[in-house]
């Protein structure tokens, strides 16, 4: 089919789907029957011609719940190192996609922070830990794509723009306090004094524990799902220092990366 | 624009986590090397802003005459004592070390090493002190001495740290403990020549134990590294007496053992000088009596409501038209000492209520009254109940009792001044003198004293009328009995000393007193039977160890012999006026005042925790409030203006008494 050819095709469609178009400018009297419906190219590709159907592998706004696990790391720009498993919930809202994460984080010392141990420097960082997630994504683009190798069925792929509060519990760490007193301590921005006490026994050679008990992260996620429902969704979110006044954090802007799988229903 | 930020953007993202200096310091480096003990003590304490590693080793290097130590971490020295793992929090690191040296170390060096494989290293600012060869009780670490429990039974042994720059709980805190034991436990008194100026622990002030003192039979206690430990059994009942229970006392150092005599001093026996002084108090038998006209009529209505406030039915008791005023005051003094004398048989102590019903407006009058008054009521008042303690006047006029003699046992009612504060006559009637008036447009509100004069009640009842005026509802009296003993001595114009019964002090020459200021809330005074003059209770311990006195006579001051309470109704009276027709209205209430003084409303007056009286061991070392012993502050000598208020040691408190 030649360009021309789709183009008109285009505009019959258009002509049958759309209302009528402004009236042209005077003509001539026809000499013929179909002169009555000849139109100027120029004037035929700037008018709307029509919609189509979005394609859709899997319609993610539809469903009602969605479940899966998650693993990552956390690249804290420091000498430790911390690796993160857990689960993740989603939920859509509106047109956002909504999710409550809990993770548990493991922390280890690596050979540069064991010989910082030994010497009277500390480096910020943060005991094993877990960590309630509460977020939101926006997507920004989605579509049908075909995946590699080629036996493997086309897929929805959906971009979005994710914010996270992230709230960091540290087990143990309040022990010997009182109700009253944990009541007061465990939402406050930062760490209080007994549970860095607490925390002190436990933290990495070499580790200054970083106060802060909120975090805010922003980044992308990429989801990909699959005709019946199964999703991939890696991810990478940056720590913003909107937080740092309140929870006196000495970590700059760390990184988030994560990869989770699951079931959206 | 986009494009300048997008550096600063990576650079940020990118940048690492900063190292922290964890700003290690030592606020605690102290050696001290006791040369008659052959150890070296060290003492540290670390802190660090971001904490310190459990990692970190403390280390040590010295050198003497015989070897060279060099850097050596304390936990791989033997150590001369018990030192326990101290946790000092998880900002600090602290400790102690003892080290046996046998010559006097130089270069004596400690440091905090941050790893036990790293290179770095925080050099401490160590103090060295050292202690040559002396007495014990000076020269050594450790002293050892004895106190008493409260009941002067039971001796505790107690061990005492002592560095030249580090104190003993200190010590403690850091970790040291050490054992000691004592044995032998034997009483007596102490030779007269023993001095314990500079020993005031008693530690080693002689070679053993005097050869004249008894030993005390039963168990040691037994050998312990805690502070202090007590006897297990009680002293015998034969050592109640004995001031002082020694026994030899025995610590480790680094050449073995030591042994020295320790003593224990009992607590100084100390009781209430004089528990409580009593004056019992009595309702006072009222006499009422009225002075007025009675050919001629004053104001009918102001004469009933002076019967009304003082409870008097009858006709008058003398009429003041029939008796010139020349000749009143005898009539007068007369007429009331027969009704004084008629009531006495009551048995009770009496107080005149007078009503004086005139319109005489020069005060010859009330002069002529006072008179009277004065004729009866001195003499009345000094002797031993009953008697005719004072008396309460209901002038119609404001007055004042312009009497010395009777100034301070007559109360006149309503005061001539307003604020009833004239200091001449501090007890004139002080009732609610002055009367509130206030007007809010067609209304006005006011309050009337229960005890006004005559043109003040007429004023009042005019506008807001008679039921508005309020009422007494009862009028009682409180008076100090008094005994064939007692005996007023004046203090200054207005106030009087009374020795009611005899009540005295006893001492010997060497007990000593202690006077506490804070309890005292007792107007009590002291005499001595050479000088009459009173003396404030303050005054009796010093004056006491000045020159012993035998006995001290006990009194109460007072400034006025007793006490009204009068209960009324008060009325907050209003009225409102419109188109010339006023109509009253008032809000009654109930009130209670006292006129007189307040003393006379306990009998009894606690002195027991005012004046304390020591009559053994008065001379020994204290307890204080807090439970610490000082060995240099006695009874005698400290406590004469001070509370004396011990705490002691007791059986199961544990082993580490307060001790600084």
């Amino acid at each position: 089919m030649t360009l021309s050819a789709l183009v008109l095709c285009l505009g019959v469609l258009a002509a049958a789907d759309t209302e009528a178009p402004p009236a042209p400018p005077p003509a001539p009297p026809p000499a013929t029957p179909i002169d009555a419906y000849r139109m100027p190219f120029d004037l035929l590709s700037e008018r709307m011609i029509g919609t189509a159907a979005k394609p859709l592998r899997f319609d993610w706004r539809k469903t009602r719940l969605g479940v899966g696990v998650v693993a990552g790391q956390l690249l804290e720009l420091n000498n430790f190192e911390s690796s993160k498993v857990g689960g993740v919930a989603r939920f859509v809202v509106g047109g956002f996609l909504a999710h409550v994460g809990l993770n548990g984080v493991w922390a280890s010392a690596t050979p540069s922070s064991d010989l910082l141990a030994r010497t009277p420097y500390r480096q910020a960082g943060r005991p094993g830990r877990l960590e309630l997630d509460l977020g939101l994504s926006l997507p920004i683009a989605e579509g049908v794509v075909t995946a590699w190798p080629a036996f493997f069925p086309a897929t929805e792929m959906v971009l979005l723009v994710t914010a996270e509060l992230r709230y960091l519990f540290y087990a143990g760490s309040l022990h010997g306090a009182s109700a009253s007193e944990t009541l007061k301590t465990v939402l406050t921005p930062h760490l209080s004094a007994r549970e860095q006490g607490n925390l002190e026994a436990r933290r990495l050679p070499g580790m200054h524990i970083d106060p802060a008990r909120y975090a805010a992260l922003v980044g992308l996620t990429l989801d990909i799902y699959l005709h019946a429902g199964f999703f991939l969704s890696p991810r990478v979110l940056v720590a913003v220092p909107v937080l740092q006044g309140p929870t006196g954090s000495d970590l700059g802007l760390w990184w988030d990366v994560a990869v989770g799988a699951g079931y959206a229903f | 624009m986009r494009a300048r930020w997008l550096p600063l953007v990576l650079l940020l993202a990118c940048s690492k986590v900063p190292f922290i200096d964890v700003n290690a310091a030592f606020s605690l480096a102290e050696a001290a090397w006791f040369q008659d003990e052959a150890t070296l003590f060290i003492f540290y304490e670390v802190q660090a802003e971001q904490g310190l590693s459990g990692d970190t080793v403390m280390e040590l290097s010295y050198r003497t005459d015989d070897e060279v130590v060099d850097w050596t971490p304390l936990s791989e020295l033997a150590t001369v004592h018990q030192h326990l793992a101290v946790d000092c929090g998880p900002f600090s690191r602290c400790g102690s070390t003892s080290v046996r040296v046998a010559k006097a170390p130089s270069a004596i060096k400690l440091r905090l090493r941050y790893h036990p494989l790293g290179a770095l290293s925080l050099g401490a600012p160590l103090h060295v002190n050292f202690v040559r060869s002396g007495a014990p009780w000076s020269n050594r670490s450790l002293v050892v001495y004895g106190v008493f429990d409260a009941a002067n039974t039971r001796v505790q042994w107690r061990a005492r740290h002592q560095f030249p720059a580090v104190r003993n709980e200190e010590a403690q805190r850091l970790g040291l403990r050490r054992l000691f034991s004592v044995a032998q436990q034997s009483y007596g008194t102490l030779p007269s020549d023993t001095d314990l100026t500079a020993n005031v622990y008693g530690y080693g002030f002689a070679g053993v134990c005097p050869a004249d003192f008894s030993p005390l039979l039963g168990a040691d206690p037994a050998p312990t590294r805690q502070r202090a430990i007590f006897a297990p059994d009680d002293l015998a009942l034969a050592a109640a007496a004995a001031p002082v229970v020694c026994a030899l006392a025995t610590v480790t150092d680094a050449g073995g053992t030591f042994v020295a005599p320790a003593l224990a001093r009992k607590n100084p026996r100390v009781r209430a000088a004089f528990p409580a002084l009593r004056s019992p108090i009595q309702e006072a038998k009222l006499v009422r009596m009225l002075l007025a006209p009675c050919h001629r009529t004053v104001s009918d209505v102001h004469l009933a409501m002076q019967r009304q406030r003082l409870g008097i039915t009858g006709s008058p008791d003398l009429c003041l038209d029939e008796v010139s005023v020349a000749n009143l005051a005898t009539a007068f003094a007369t007429l009331l000492q027969a009704r004084v004398d008629e009531e006495r048989n009551t048995g009770h102590d009496m107080i005149l209520l007078l009503a004086l019903h005139h319109d005489e407006t020069t005060g010859a009058l009330s002069n002529a009254v006072q008179a009277g008054l004065g004729q009866v009521l001195p003499a009345e008042s000094q002797k031993s109940s009953p008697r005719l303690a004072g008396a309460m006047v209901f002038d119609s006029y404001g007055g004042d009792v312009g009497r010395d003699d009777i100034r301070n046992l007559v109360i006149w009612c309503p005061a001539r001044s307003a604020s009833a504060a004239d200091p001449k006559t501090p007890h004139n009637c002080a009732i609610a003198p002055d009367s509130l008036n206030i007007t809010l447009g067609y209304f006005t509100f006011a309050t009337l004293p229960i005890l006004p004069s005559r043109q003040k009640y007429l004023d009042y009842v005019a506008k807001y009328s008679v039921a508005n005026a309020g009422q007494v509802q009862s009028l009682t009296c409180r008076v100090p009995g008094r005994t064939p003993l007692s005996d007023d001595v004046p203090i200054g114009q207005y106030g009087v000393a009374t020795f009611f019964n005899g009540e005295s002090v006893t001492a010997a020459a060497t007990d000593a007193f202690s006077y506490c200021a804070a309890n005292d809330k007792v107007p009590a005074v002291y005499r001595l039977s050479t000088n009459p003059q009173p003396q404030p209770l303050a005054a009796l311990p010093d004056a006491h160890a000045l020159n012993p006195q035998p006995a001290y006579a006990l009194g109460l001051v007072w400034d006025f012999p007793f006490l009204v309470r009068l209960q009324y109704q008060n009325v907050f009276a209003g009225a409102g006026t419109a188109f010339s027709v006023t109509i009253p209205f008032g809000i009654a209430s109930d009130a209670t005042t006292y006129e007189g003084a307040s003393l006379w409303q306990q009998d009894t007056f606690a002195l027991a925790e005012v004046l304390l009286q020591c009559d053994r061991f008065c001379d020994h070392p204290t307890f204080d409030s807090a439970g610490v012993y000082n060995p240099q502050v006695s009874f005698a000598a400290s406590y004469r203006d001070r509370c004396y208020r011990p705490l002691f040691p007791g059986v199961g408190e544990g082993g580490f008494p307060r001790d600084p």
